[in-house]
C-alpha cells in the first residue's frame, strides 16, 4: 500500500502523483465500517490474461488475497473514502484491483476444522479478521486487516495454519460481493491512464 | 516384392526376410496395375505412418498443456519477494518441483487432467488449478512442503482441507477435484 512505500520523488514531495481527493488534510479516522462497506487491494498481472471470466478472475483473488501473517496488518483502501483506484498511486498503477464488502472477512475460521486427516488439537484455534481506519497524510482510505486469534489480536510473526489461511482467503474469494474492479494493464503509461481513467 | 514397388526402395531392402519387413511388407503388395501416382501416394502414406505417429507424439509432447505449465513453472522462479507489491515471499524450488510433479501425474494419469492455470500464491506456494464453468478448485504447494487443496461452488461453503506429502494422497486429492468438478 501507498504508506508502506512511500516514494520520495519530487511528484510526490508535491502531492501532483495521486489524486487530491487520497489526502487525509487533518481529518480524523473514522472506526465505523457498515456491512456492505467495499474493500479494495491490489492483484499483480501475474497469471492474468484478458477476458476472463469471473470464475477465473475468483480464482486469480484466492490465489492473491493476503491473509496478515507475517506483517501483523495487510493494508487495503476502504470504499467509503476513496476509489478503487486509489490503492494503485503512486507506484502499482499497471496493477489490477480486486474489491469485496465488509461482511466478506471471515468472523470465525477453525485452524483444524477443515483438515481432513490430521489429528485435531485441543482446543482448536479461532481466527477471525478484522478491519480498523488507519489514514495517513497521503492516503485518507488507507485502512489495516488484522488478524485475531481466539479473540486477541495476532502479535507480528505469530502462525496461522495453512490450511486456515487458505480457507480465510477462498472464503473472500468466493463471496458474490467479491469482483475485479480493474484489470491489470500493461505497464506503458500505466500512471497516465489510471489518473485520466482511462 | 513387385517391381514397380521395388523402384521406390533401396536395394538392400528387398533383402531382409519376409518376417522382418514390418511396415514394407504391405508395400510390397500394391498391386502394380494402379497408376503411378496412387502407387507413390499409397507408398508414400504407408511408408509415413511410423514416422509420422512418432512426429505427432513428439508434437503433442512439445505443445502439450503439461509443456506449457511446466514453462510456466519455471517462470514462477523467477519471481522475487514483494512480487505482489504486498512482501509476499516468491515461490520456492521446493514448492515449484512439488508443482512440477504434480503436473506430471496430471499428465500421466489414465484420463489426462489439465489444469487450467498455475500461478504464484501470496503464501510462497504455487496453485494448480482446475476451471469447470463456474466451479472452481486448486491445490496449493507450499515452500514448507505442505499441500493445501480447494473446492469451492456456487451456493455451497467452501472446502478447504489439507493433504499428506505422498503420492496417493495427492492421487485421491486430484480424483476428488475430478469428481467435485464434474470432469
Amino acid at each position: 500500500m501507498t504508506s508502506q512505500k512511500r516514494s520520495t520523488t519530487f511528484a510526490t514531495r508535491l502531492g501532483i502523483d495521486r489524486p487530491l481527493r487520497m489526502f487525509s488534510f487533518w481529518r480524523s479516522s473514522v472506526a465505523e465500517f457498515s456491512e456492505t462497506e467495499y474493500i479494495f487491494q491490489r492483484l499483480t498481472a501475474v497469471g492474468y490474461q484478458e477476458g476472463q471470466s469471473a470464475t477465473e478472475n475468483a480464482q486469480k483473488m484466492a490465489e492473491q488475497i493476503k491473509i496478515p501473517e507475517r506483517l501483523p496488518e495487510q493494508s487495503v483502501n476502504r470504499g467509503r473514502f476513496g476509489k478503487p483506484v486509489d490503492v494503485l498511486f503512486p507506484s502499482w498503477c499497471s496493477h489490477g484491483v480486486v474489491g469485496f464488502q465488509r461482511r466478506c472477512l471471515p468472523e470465525q475460521v477453525s485452524a483444524e476444522a477443515s483438515s481432513s486427516k490430521k489429528k485435531i488439537k485441543n482446543p482448536p484455534a479461532v481466527f477471525s479478521l478484522r478491519i480498523e481506519h488507519s489514514p495517513d497524510w497521503f492516503n485518507y482510505a488507507h485502512s489495516d486487516i488484522y488478524t485475531e486469534k481466539n479473540g486477541s489480536r495476532l502479535k507480528p510473526n505469530a502462525k496461522i495454519g495453512r490450511s486456515a489461511r487458505k480457507l480465510m482467503r477462498e472464503h473472500i474469494a468466493s463471496d458474490t460481493s467479491t469482483q475485479m474492479i480493474h484489470e491489470p494493464i500493461p505497464k506503458r503509461f500505466a500512471w497516465l491512464r489510471r489518473r485520466l481513467g482511462l | 516384392m513387385s517391381q514397380g514397388a521395388a523402384a521406390y526402395f533401396p536395394q538392400s531392402l528387398n533383402q531382409i526376410s519376409t518376417e522382418d519387413k514390418g511396415p514394407w511388407e504391405v508395400i510390397s503388395n500394391i498391386p502394380t496395375s494402379l497408376s503411378s501416382p496412387t502407387r507413390r501416394s499409397v507408398v508414400s502414406t504407408r511408408s509415413r505412418e511410423p514416422i509420422d505417429a512418432l512426429l505427432r507424439d513428439i508434437g503433442v509432447a512439445i505443445n502439450s498443456w503439461v509443456t506449457r505449465f511446466q514453462r510456466e513453472l519455471a517462470g514462477l522462479g523467477q519471481l522475487e519477494t514483494g512480487w505482489d507489491s504486498y512482501e509476499s515471499p516468491a515461490p520456492g524450488p521446493s514448492s515449484i518441483a512439488s508443482a512440477s510433479a504434480c503436473l506430471e501425474m496430471l499428465w500421466g494419469a489414465e484420463r489426462s487432467f489439465p489444469p487450467s492455470r498455475i500461478a504464484p500464491s501470496v503464501d510462497g506456494g504455487v496453485v494448480v488449478s482446475f476451471l469447470r464453468d463456474d466451479v472452481r478448485a486448486n491445490i496449493e504447494f507450499f515452500d514448507s512442503g505442505e499441500i493445501a487443496a480447494a473446492v469451492a461452488r456456487p451456493g455451497h461453503a467452501v472446502r478447504v482441507w489439507e493433504i499428506e506429502n505422498t503420492e496417493d494422497d495427492l492421487a485421491e486429492a486430484i480424483n476428488d477435484i475430478r469428481d467435485s468438478i464434474g470432469d
